[in-house]
């Protein structure tokens, strides 16, 4: 009798401990749905992309590893732009969660192709005049993402080609015709080039078969320098671009560093690199639960000059030492 | 039983309770002291860490500022050549400074003698008047000026420093500053897991946060209470409403303020863990002194209950139980003395139980002497008994003269006196001696009833009383011929006693019994001798000892009989009105149709042969004219073997045999019959008769299946069991002849 109580006992001493430790082990870690991101892009496969490693290395150092805790549709037009629309419809058809679209016209392409799936664009000028946005501080739709300043540095980009080729008087600034901000940009280099003392002539192109043509009537009319603004179509066909105008031996700046990095003299814009990076933290709220229209729209301040020293040797141009100092990336 | 369990209750609450109050008291005074010096931890931790974060951010803009100052030197002359060597300076700071966009150098006048842009095209000497200016006042006197955070399209925090140059310069630096870096700066302070840093302006407008949102929202915090709370740390709640605890500190940058927040739950995590630390050892300990005070309590108790037990125990008559204590102190001590107190009584009990059994062995010898003597003396008087009862049924066979009849009725009473007395003395002697098995079973109460009113009808009226027997459809159970010896006894005692009036017998049902009431208009029996009246020999209103009333053995009888069956017998009586007897029955179930008919066929077949053995020659002639008058061929013997000789002449079976029990030579009546069973039939009828009343011979006769009849055997009695083993035999004989 007294020896069954004393195990009793003994026994609930030792249990008795058990009862705190018990529900700790109880908790089990529900199996979480995989996100999934349509990227979406104007020029070239996203796995070609520098800019487009930049995001995937920023989501990684966000805890995202590609096929593990995170999956990608992947979608590029080649600057086929009129493909966008139809790859737009594929993405919201895969129903993801979040569409990463980087130029604006892969982002008006996705926006309507949905008013629900949040979408993160890059290298928009104007958001809010391209109608993604009602505000940069509230965009309000289902798109948010990071605006680009490029707009206002076509003024920089022809002093900066003033500076490199000091004898240049009559520069070509090649648009492209639907591309609304190079009407913009074209005031601002008009208005430059009248105070530098520089002739300009606008260069329009079509389209995607429309560059070769451009590049003709450039090297017809025998320019002294040549401002390329920035633009998807010009991105995918940057290596041609870069080409013909070497070919030319023709002074050259370019709206992004990938310009310089395929071989263009000199680029000078904002710092895309800065844009992408920025791009995976907006997938990174949007996928833990923030609505698009909440998110603010950024606008980088970082800019990038770029020089490509190779090039000024191979067409036979003297950078002025100053220049060189100035760059912020200088590719020899 | 009750009281150990209260004590173990009560130790177990006492004990319990003192233990548990004193942990609880130890567990509540530390976790209040803990989280005292916690919390005061936390708040000194985070005033540190704003003061930290404010250094940090003042750093940061102090080395953009310096890095501003650098370029800002003076210049040796004020010619083209100097500006552009400046606007070198200016491009080369717009290179390695990130977070200025634009740079003008105003000259003492606040002419504007030089911009440098990230995106407008560098302008030299434009003299755009800058003099009034807050900033280029402020640098003029000599003093860094921050310009109030304003923002580019509404979302891009800038601030406008103006730099004096150099003393010995006149010149100002103003440069625009994105306020996005200081933002990395914050961001990158970390403050536990959840916590974070931000600044404001003086007008309590967010500068930076590591929440980029809330600063491009234009958020206004002013009205945040940790915003206006200067001293140390405070609770409060963020921006988001939740609640954290804050501390800010002031930053070089004159009204900046940064501003450290943590939310509580992890603030003070480590307070709550201590607390729920605290709590799961003192929940621990107070399982542990429940147990503890449980096993004590029993321990103390269990010595006490043991006790209770023995007491009990005790109480109940076991005096040889002992109680087991061995604990050691004053409670085995108690247990000793308790089995020591045990021992003693117990060997009182013995003696005294000595002493009964002597006084009851002595008893008991006593009673057997009496029934002996009772056996003995009925049976030397039975046997004369019965002779004469036989004499005088044969003398009433014959033809008499008046006065014969008259002198042979006479004697037949007094024989019948003396057979009645006789019956109540052997009856009470076989009641006492336990030889009577009653043999319940269920029956209409109204055949008892009605022969009641036959046997005494008559009597009642001779007595000039009014007799009157309710009918009743109730069936008791009991013995039936016990129980009508019951009422008949209750009845003629009745009528005995009541001199006016009547006597009525009826049943009552009550409940699941049936009472039978026997109510007279006799004189009353007093109160205090209502329960004398059962004992024996005693007789009411009669010291003289008239025995023509009776023995006064009547309701003796009744008292026996009615424990025998298990039946309540009680008086109601007031003396001078009469007196009720009132027999409580259980109720029977009634089984009319399996009843057989009550038809009692006393007749016996002429030429019946019976086999008389009796060594008596006396009692064999009586019972021989008897018989004989019956119309039975009768051979009368002395032995079984005399029987088998004189039988041979009839040459045919004896369909009875009729035994005395006690022969001749030892012999008994048994082995008589035996030898002519096997003579002649193994069924063949038989029956003893003996005037031992001893319960032995009774028992025999039983075991061997034998009827019985205790002399003197009246004809009545006679006639019913010849007939009726007659009867049985010649059903019998029938079934054997159909199968």
């Amino acid at each position: 009798m007294i020896d069954a109580n004393k195990r009793n006992l003994i026994l609930a001493a030792m249990f008795a401990p058990a009862v705190f430790l018990f529900p700790a082990t109880l908790h089990a870690q529900p199996k979480a749905r995989v996100p999934r991101v349509g990227y979406l892009t104007a020029s070239h496969a996203m796995d070609d992309d520098q800019l487009a490693l930049l995001f995937l290395r920023e989501l990684e150092d966000l805890g995202y590893v590609q096929g593990r805790n995170i999956l990608f549709e992947k979608r590029a037009a080649h600057g086929r732009l009129e493909l966008l629309p139809g790859l737009a419809a594929e993405l919201v058809r895969a129903n993801v969660d979040v569409i990463v679209a980087p130029p604006l016209v892969a982002a008006l392409a996705a926006v309507k192709a949905t008013r629900t799936i949040p979408v993160v664009f890059m290298m928009v000028a104007d958001p809010v005049g391209a109608g993604l946005a009602t505000s940069l501080s509230r965009p309000g739709g289902n798109a948010t993402g990071i605006s680009n300043q490029s707009g206002d540095v076509a003024g920089k980009m022809i002093e900066l080609l003033s500076e490199s080729a000091p004898t240049a008087r009559r520069l070509a600034v090649m648009t492209r015709t639907g591309n609304s901000l190079h009407d913009t940009q074209w005031v601002y280099a008009v208005t430059a080039a009248a105070r530098l003392k520089l002739t300009v002539q606008r260069i329009r192109v079509s389209g995607y078969d429309g560059v070769d043509g451009a590049l003709r009537e450039v090297k017809d009319l025998r320019f002294d320098g040549l401002v390329l603004l920035s633009d998807a179509v010009f991105i995918s066909r940057r290596e041609d671009i870069v080409r013909a105008v070497n070919a030319m031996r023709l002074p050259a700046i370019y709206g992004f560093s990938e310009f310089t990095d395929a071989g263009g003299l000199m680029s000078y814009g904002v710092n895309l690199g800065v844009q992408f990076r920025r791009a995976a933290h907006y997938v990174d709220r949007i996928l833990k639960g923030a609505a698009a229209g909440d998110l603010p729209i950024e606008q980088p301040s970082a800019f990038e000059f770029s020089i490509n020293a190779k090039t000024a040797a191979s067409i036979g141009l003297a950078l002025p030492r100053e220049l060189r100092l100035r760059a912020d990336r200088l590719i020899e | 039983m009750s009281a150990a369990r209260t004590l173990y209750r009560k130790y177990t609450v006492l004990i319990g309770g003192f233990v548990i109050g004193a942990l609880f008291l130890a567990g509540l005074v530390q976790a209040y002291f803990s989280y005292r010096d916690s919390r005061a931890a936390v708040s000194a931790l985070t005033q540190e860490k704003a003061l930290v974060a404010a250094t940090r951010i003042d750093d940061y803009v102090k080395g953009i500022v310096e890095q501003i100052a650098w370029v800002t030197l003076p210049m040796r002359d004020l010619g083209e050549q100097a500006l552009l060597q400046r606007r070198f300076e200016y491009r080369n700071l717009l290179k390695q400074v990130p977070a200025v966009t634009d740079i003008r150098q105003l000259n003492r006048l606040g002419g504007e003698e030089l911009l440098v842009s990230r995106t407008e095209l560098d302008v030299i000497a434009s003299g755009t008047d800058y003099s009034n200016d807050a900033g280029f006042v402020a640098a003029r006197a000599g003093a860094l000026h921050f310009s109030p955070v304003y923002f580019r399209k509404g979302t891009e925090p800038f601030t406008r420093v103006a730099v004096p140059t150099r003393p010995g310069a006149e010149t100002v630096a103003l440069a625009d500053i994105s306020l996005k870096f200081v933002w990395e700066s914050v961001s990158r302070i970390e403050f536990g897991r959840t916590g974070y840093a931000y600044v404001i302006d003086s007008t309590g407008r967010l500068i930076a946060h590591p929440d980029l949102k809330l600063v491009l929202q234009n958020s206004d915090f002013s009205q945040l209470a940790q915003i206006r709370a200067r001293n140390g740390a405070v609770l409060a709640q963020s921006h988001a409403g939740t609640n954290v605890i804050a501390a800010s500190a002031p930053m070089g940058v004159p009204g900046w303020t940064v501003v450290v927040e943590q939310p509580i739950a992890e603030a003070y995590g480590p307070v709550y863990a201590s607390l729920t630390r605290l709590g799961v050892i003192a929940a621990l300990s107070l399982v542990l002194a429940s147990l503890g005070a449980l096993v004590i309590a029993r321990r103390i108790a269990a010595p006490v209950k043991a006790l209770e037990t023995g007491a009990i125990r005790l109480a109940a008559g076991r005096l040889d139980y002992r109680v087991r204590v061995e604990t050691g102190d004053e409670l085995q001590m108690l247990a000793d003395q308790f089995n020591a107190m045990a021992g003693s009584l117990s060997q009182s009990r013995e003696v005294l139980e000595q002493k009964i059994e002597e006084r009851t062995r002595d008893l008991a010898l006593a009673n057997q002497a009496k029934s002996r003597f009772l056996a003995a003396a009925s049976h030397d008087l039975r046997q004369p008994m019965h002779a004469l009862g036989l004499f005088v049924a044969q003398l009433r066979g014959k033809p008499l003269l008046a006065e014969q009849r008259r002198l042979v009725d006479r004697i037949d009473a007094s024989v019948s006196a003396i057979g009645a007395l006789l019956d109540s003395l052997l009856d009470i002697s076989r009641l006492d001696a336990g030889a009577v098995a009653p043999e319940i079973g269920d029956f209409p109460v109204n055949s008892l009833l009605s022969r009641m009113e036959d046997e005494f009808m008559q009597a009642a009226q001779e007595k000039g009383l009014r007799f009157h027997v309710v009918p009743s459809r109730a069936w008791v159970s009991s013995d039936p011929v016990l129980l009508e010896r019951i009422v008949t006894n209750l009845v003629s005692n009745a009528l005995r006693y009541t001199r006016r009036g009547g006597v009525i017998v009826g049943c009552r049902r009550h409940g699941a019994k049936l009472r039978i009431l026997v109510c007279d208009t006799g004189r009353g029996i007093p109160a205090a001798e209502q329960q004398r009246i059962f004992a024996e020999f005693y007789q009411l209103a009669n010291p003289e000892h008239d025995r023509s009333q009776g023995l006064g053995l009547g309701l003796a009888i009744v008292d026996r009989l009615a424990r025998l069956l298990s039946h309540h017998v009680e008086v109601r009586s007031k003396e001078g009105t009469g007196s009720t007897f009132i027999v409580t029955v259980p109720r029977g179930t009634s089984c009319e149709a399996t009843q057989p008919a009550r038809a009692v066929d006393t007749g016996i077949p002429r030429g019946t042969l019976v086999a008389l053995i009796d060594d008596d020659a006396l009692v064999r002639d009586g019972m021989r004219g008897l018989l004989s008058d019956w119309g039975c061929d009768v051979v009368a013997a002395a032995s079984a073997a005399e029987a088998v000789h004189g039988l041979a002449a009839h040459n045919r079976p004896p369909d009875l045999v009729v035994s005395d029990y006690r022969l001749r030579d030892g012999s008994t009546g048994i082995h008589a019959i035996g030898q002519l069973r096997t003579t002649y039939s193994a069924d063949l009828p038989a029956f003893l008769i003996s005037g031992d009343t001893s319960g032995g011979v009774l028992r025999e006769a039983e075991t061997e299946g034998l009827h019985l009849l205790t002399k003197p055997v009246t004809p009545l009695k006679l006639r019913a069991l010849l007939s009726q083993l007659l009867k049985t035999r010649r059903a019998g004989t029938q079934l054997r002849a159909i199968s």
